[in-house]
This record gives structure tokens, C-alpha cells and sequence, in this order.
């Protein structure tokens, strides 16, 4: 990294960009927001690029790091406006993407169908060759017929590039790498995209729909990132653009524009790094991440100190397989619209205004109410003192839009604005209570980390539905992701199939397999950042008892790489099924399905700058009143920078600060800790 | 009675969380692949 004052991190919400700047020299981060452009993301960095320029007397040559979190690959699938891919299978399986997986959407749904596979049945095609499930090769690759089909999808369908995923590819990779040297011969500058180079795992649809995918944004993917860090370099930035991944991680740019599949959820992602981080500063290491900004709120499990990988995700209707932050999400944000369905029930999204015409209070044309509507005529959002003054929020509109509604409820505004919150939370509620369920957590034992513009209005109310007794809102919350792209690590994974008892493994075997995922993972961090200066890998490997039909992950330390390896491993993996599941089969025969190693090159931290000490409760900058829940209270109203590190608060009071608003309810006490974080507590 | 349509969703959103919450332990705790597989409780 190149000598400069300032490092970047920017994140492209649905409604808003936002921008994290932190000057090196005085420790200081700010947070920047700019509304995004859907149909031009780029366009919408470059212009806050620009006015940070402008407006706060950033030099861009000063920038000495930049991180930006994309969203362009997920809406690429989520629009499906990807690439015409042609997918090259092997005779037998042509019906590969309608089959998909058993599972359906909605098990009582007698009606519910399957999503449409993103590459149509007749640009499938099928090619003799055989690899059995033990490697062997059974029937040679047939060179004729592969050029035949792959002639017919390119020069008759319309494929602008080929996918090829065969049979057991993962466990003999020989016949793909076979089909790329005779598709690169008849046409050159096609791309071809091998599943095993992709993602060499078992199981044939997720393998295939993971090379799929990696294709399918590829045009997009490398367009977008070619054209930004081109105007980049036009508006005078002078180093190279890093992305961030969808496993926390970031890589460059360059990287990025080939291994697609890996930015998919790159955003939400590093809202949890930077959660996780912050918050581990302050001793807080079990917490439910709630992100909630204009168009969606997202939440995410760390336990431990570390996010909860999640390695079954879904992105758009396909499923991904490789490790990502688990993030889950509904369309509930500040732009959320409320509306009534036919039988005049009031619900809230997942419909949402956007940025333009966003909310109606923001006074750009919008008539139809939404969420942040609602907390403005709560009293909880400042009309003079929203996104630092910037925009000013229109209560007479706000009360318009919500009249009709009204009536229809038989409710005044009032009431109306505060049934539409309370909807909304309980939707959040039913929409994330299965996600602790499904790993059995119990919420009570952890803290909710609000961020995002609208979470830490919500976060409390959130808390009440969970019994979550805390809640921790960050210095920046509404810049935090981008602030956790700042912070990110440079991240890679890599995974290998071995499938094989571990009576037949030795150790050495097993050594030798590490080995070989190091080699892989090193070549990549020589090729991205041959500077990092401290780098570490970890290995896992994905256990079962042979006939289960799910894997147990369990850590390998690097210091079983020896003879005992495999018996170490053994132990390991039956330790944690008794933790998991309160008993272990010990003299079962154990299996080990997927070797799984991470490579981590640390970037540099920032140093933030301490928050002043201070005692005793907080002193107000004025009074308003606010209501919710059929009460109303004179409430204290905050300024954030005026809150001094060892004061606190009581409840109903509001907290302002440029990027976003707090609500504190009655019968609650935020206290400010040594890092400027809020914590709140019951009283 | 007349009906809050308020309060109707409310409620609505709290036992649909209660019905998945409960799925998702039969499905921690199952054995069977019928509920592993499919997700169907019922087979």
C-alpha cells in the first residue's frame, strides 16, 4: 500500500451509497452517504467520489486504500439479465437444472413450482464421456460430438460462452480440462467456465449452478468493475480498487473480474466484519447483527468472535455453495411501503420507495406512505436533521400519505403511524425468529448490534419481540459496512473433495491433501498481494458418520499434519457430535467428505480515535415529543457527538447524529462505553 | 366481533414464526431424509 492519508470504504445500499473515511493521520472516521442509481451504480460511487472531493476537500491522490462492496452480481441474477450461457453436461443428465433438488419451496404450496433455470433446456446439451464416482474414467471424451454440440449452442443458439460440468469432474478433472483445450482450438477468445476449476465439491447441482452462476455475471461483473476503476482513475485515485467477498474478505479488482461467484453477497457481508470488529473491541462477542437501511434489513449470527459461515446459502433461486457470511434478509427497510391487502389487513413491504421517490416525507412526488413516513410522524426522525440536514423531511406529506390508510383502518395518523412500526417488527420478527431455530440458539444470550439509517430506531423494539437484553449501536452505524470493508482482511477459500473412510486415510495422505489446498491458497495471495505482510491458513475438514447424511465441520490444527492427523481428526469430529447433539458413536467408522482450507492476509487496521471521558448521566441539546404503542412521552432529544464515553442516558430519549437516529424507549438506559458505542440495556 | 386488522397481522407474523421456529428444530433434530432432503414433514 502506497503512502497516503486516507483509506475509503464504500457500499452500495439499495437506497443509499455509502462512503467510510478514515484519515490516518488523526484517526478520525466519517461516514458519507450519496443516494445510489439503480440502473448506473457506478455512476453513483463516482458522483460521491466527487463530492467528497468537493464538498469535504478530499484529495483523491491522498486515498491510500480502497474497498468497495458491489451489488452488481446479485442483481444480475435477481434481474436475470446475466449472459446466454450454453452448458455442456454429460450424456445422460440434460435435464440437470429443471430436475434441481427435491426440495420445494413451500412443502404445503400443492401448486408451487420450481424456479426457471438461468440457462434454458435447449441451450443444454449433452457429450459422451464417463468418469465413475472413484475417478476411473469409464468412457473416453467424445471430441466429435463435444465440437458438434458446442457448435450448434454457439453458432445456432446464441451462447455467448460455454459452461462444462461433468459427472464426477471434482474427483477426475481430466475430461473438462480436456473439453476447454478442444473448445479453445475451434474457438478461440470463447470463454469456457469448468466446474471444477470453479468449485471442485460433490454433489453435481450445486457444483454446476456455482459455475453457472460464476458465468452468468461474468460479462456484467467485468464491465462494471473495468469501467469504475477506469473513471477512478480519471477523478485522480491512484491506487488500485480491492473488492470485498461475500466471505468477509476482500481481493482486488482484477481478481474480482474472474472470480465472480465469490462477490455474490459482498455487501451484507462486510456490515458483519465491521460489526464483528467493533464490537469485539469493546468485549462483546456473541451478537445478532440487524442492518437496516432503506430497502432491506439483514441479520447475521457471530458467535465467538467470528461470523457464522453459512455454507447452504441461496442467491436469487439458486443455491451457492461456497463459504459465505450467513446473512439473512427481507424486504423491511426505512422505503418499505405500507399498504392493505384484499381483505384490508395492513402489511409493510416488501415494497419499497427506494431513493427516488423514496419515502413521501422526503418530498419528491411519493403519495404512498412508508416505514420512515411512520417514524417521522412519530416524532422519532428529526424533519431538520435528516442525513446531516441534507434532505429535509416534509411531516404535512408524510401525514397526506398516511391519511388514506387511515381511514381505510379506521384510525387517525397517529395511530396509523404507529401500527404501521409495529407491523413492520413483527414481521421482522417471523421472518428472522427461524434463523436462531435452525442453528438452536437461544436470543437471550446475545447482544443485537443495530446499524444501517434505520436500525438503531428499530433495534430496540426488535429486542423486546427477542428478550435480546442488549443492544449496541456503533459509533458510525450507518456507514458501518462500509467502514467493515475498510477493515476487511484479504480472504480466500478453497475446498477439495476427499471422500473416503478414515480407516483407509493415513496421515501422511492427509498432510499431502493440506499441502496441496496451501499450494493453491498461497499462489493466489503471491498473485493478488504480494506485499501483505502477515498471512495465516486454517483447515477444516466435513465429518460423518458413514450412512449420515450431513457433515459435522471440525477445525484441523496445523500441528495434527503428521502421523496422528487422521486419528486427532477423529477424536475431534467425535467430541463436537456429542457437544452438537449430546452423544457420539466412538467406535463408528467416520468419514471425511469435503478438506477445506482459508487463507487470510492481513490488511492494515486502523487506529480509530478514542471517544473523551465523561461522567454521569448525558446532557440533552432539547425536548420533543414522540409516541408509540398508543403513549405518548416528552422525550430528551441527543446530540451523538456531544456524548462523552462513561455517561449515559435514560429512556424515552432520541440520539441524533448525521448518518442516523436512535430511539430509546422508556424503561430502557443506553450507557456509553470506552469506543463510543451506545449499549442499551432494560432498566 | 368486529376484527382489528391491525392486531390480525400481528399476531399472524407471530404464529407463522412459531410454526417455522418449530420446523426448523424437527428438522435439526430428524434423522429421516424425507425431512432432510425435502423438508417435508409429513411423508
Amino acid at each position: 500500500m502506497t503512502n497516503g492519508r486516507y483509506r475509503l470504504g464504500i457500499d452500495i445500499g439499495g437506497t443509499f451509497t455509502d462512503f467510510s473515511i478514515l484519515d490516518e493521520t488523526s484517526g478520525e472516521l466519517t461516514g458519507f452517504k450519496s443516494p445510489t442509481i439503480p440502473g448506473d451504480p457506478a455512476r453513483g460511487v463516482l458522483d460521491g467520489v466527487r463530492a467528497l472531493v468537493s464538498e469535504r476537500g478530499l484529495d483523491p491522490a491522498a486515498i491510500a486504500y480502497l474497498v468497495h462492496g458491489t451489488t452488481i452480481a446479485i442483481n444480475t441474477v435477481i434481474q436475470r439479465n446475466g449472459a446466454s450461457l450454453g452448458l455442456l453436461v454429460t450424456a445422460g443428465f440434460g435435464d440437470l437444472l429443471e430436475i434441481q433438488r427435491l426440495r420445494l419451496a413451500s412443502p404445503v404450496n400443492f401448486t408451487a413450482t420450481r424456479p426457471l433455470p438461468l440457462i434454458p433446456r435447449y441451450r443444454v446439451a449433452e457429450v459422451t464421456e464417463r468418469i465413475l464416482a472413484d475417478g476411473a474414467v469409464d468412457t473416453e471424451l467424445d471430441h466429435a460430438g463435444l465440437l458438434r454440440e458446442a457448435t450448434r449452442l454457439v453458432e445456432r443458439e446464441g451462447a455467448q460462452s460455454l459452461v462444462v460440468s461433468f459427472v464426477n469432474a471434482y474427483r477426475t478433472p481430466a475430461h473438462e480440462a480436456e473439453a476447454r483445450k478442444v473448445l479453445a482450438e475451434r474457438f478461440p477468445g470463447l470463454l469456457v467456465t469448468c466446474s471444477h476449476e470453479v468449485w471442485p465439491q460433490i454433489r453435481e447441482y450445486e457444483r454446476t449452478m456455482v459455475a453457472i452462476l460464476s458465468a452468468y455475471v461474468r460479462p456484467r461483473v467485468d464491465q462494471y468493475l473495468e469501467q469504475l476503476e477506469r473513471e477512478l482513475g480519471r477523478a485522480g485515485v491512484r491506487v488500485p480498487l480491492y473488492i470485498t467477498k461475500s466471505n468477509g474478505g476482500v481481493t482486488t479488482a482484477r481478481d474480482a473480474r474472474q472470480a465472480t461467484a465469490e462477490t455474490m453477497l459482498s455487501g451484507p457481508a462486510s456490515g458483519v466484519i465491521g460489526a464483528t470488529a467493533v464490537c469485539g473491541r469493546a468485549g462483546y462477542r456473541d451478537l445478532i447483527t440487524f442492518d437496516m437501511g432503506g430497502t432491506s434489513a439483514d441479520i447475521a449470527l457471530v458467535r465467538d468472535g467470528q461470523p457464522v459461515y453459512s455454507t447452504d446459502e441461496i442467491v436469487g433461486d439458486f443455491p451457492i455453495v461456497m463459504p459465505v457470511v450467513g446473512v439473512s434478509s427481507i424486504g423491511a427497510g426505512g422505503g418499505s411501503i405500507a399498504w392493505l391487502d384484499s381483505v384490508g389487513v395492513l402489511k409493510v413491504g416488501p415494497q419499497s420507495a427506494g431513493a427516488d421517490p423514496g419515502p413521501a416525507c422526503y418530498g419528491r412526488g411519493a403519495t404512498v406512505p412508508a416505514l420512515s413516513d411512520a417514524f417521522l410522524l412519530c416524532g422519532f426522525l428529526n424533519p431538520d436533521n435528516f442525513v446531516g440536514g441534507r434532505l429535509r423531511l416534509h411531516s404535512d406529506k408524510a401525514a397526506m400519505a398516511m391519511q388514506p390508510l387511515g381511514a381505510a383502518l379506521g384510525l387517525d395518523v397517529d395511530a396509523t403511524a404507529e401500527a404501521v412500526i409495529e407491523v413492520a417488527t413483527a414481521s421482522m420478527y417471523a421472518a428472522f425468529s427461524n434463523v436462531l431455530a435452525r442453528h438452536g440458539l437461544d436470543p437471550r444470550d446475545f447482544a443485537l448490534v443495530a446499524f444501517g439509517g434505520a436500525g438503531p430506531i428499530e433495534a430496540c423494539f426488535l429486542a423486546q419481540e427477542f428478550h435480546i437484553p442488549r443492544v449496541i449501536v456503533p459509533p458510525s452505524p450507518g456507514t458501518l459496512c462500509a467502514q467493515g470493508a475498510m477493515m476487511a482482511d484479504l480472504k480466500s477459500d478453497y475446498v477439495k473433495t476427499i471422500h473416503r473412510k478414515l480407516s483407509t486415510i493415513s496421515g501422511k495422505l492427509l498432510a499431502a491433501e493440506c499441502a496441496e489446498l496451501t499450494a493453491r491458497a498461497r499462489r493466489w495471495l503471491t498473485e493478488e498481494a504480494p506485499a501483505v505482510a502477515t498471512s495465516a491458513i486454517a483447515y477444516s475438514a466435513d465429518l460423518r458418520y458413514v450412512g449420515q447424511a450431513f457433515q459435522i465441520e471440525v477445525p484441523i490444527e496445523p500441528a495434527w499434519l503428521d502421523e496422528s492427523g487422521t486419528e486427532r481428526m477423529r477424536a475431534a469430529f467425535h467430541d463436537r457430535h456429542e457437544r452438537l447433539y449430546a452423544h457420539a458413536d466412538r467406535g463408528a467408522d467416520v468419514e471425511l467428505i469435503d478438506l477445506r482450507a482459508t487463507i487470510t492476509g492481513a490488511t492494515p487496521k486502523p487506529e480509530l480515535k478514542a471517544v473523551p471521558a465523561g461522567q454521569g448521566p448525558a446532557k440533552p441539546a432539547g425536548r420533543r415529543v414522540i409516541h408509540y404503542r398508543k403513549q405518548r412521552y416528552e422525550s430528551a432529544v441527543y446530540h451523538r457527538r456531544d456524548l462523552l464515553a462513561g455517561q449515559h442516558l435514560d429512556g424515552p430519549a432520541i440520539v441524533e447524529q448525521e448518518d442516523t437516529t436512535t430511539l430509546v424507549p422508556a424503561g430502557f438506559r443506553a450507557s456509553v462505553d470506552a469506543f463510543g458505542n451506545l449499549v442499551i440495556e432494560g432498566r | 366481533m368486529a376484527i382489528d386488522r391491525v392486531m390480525l397481522e400481528i399476531l399472524r407474523n407471530h404464529y407463522q414464526a412459531v410454526v417455522e421456529d418449530m420446523a426448523r428444530i424437527m428438522e435439526r433434530t430428524a434423522y429421516a431424509t424425507f425431512v432432510k432432503e425435502t423438508a417435508d414433514f409429513s411423508t
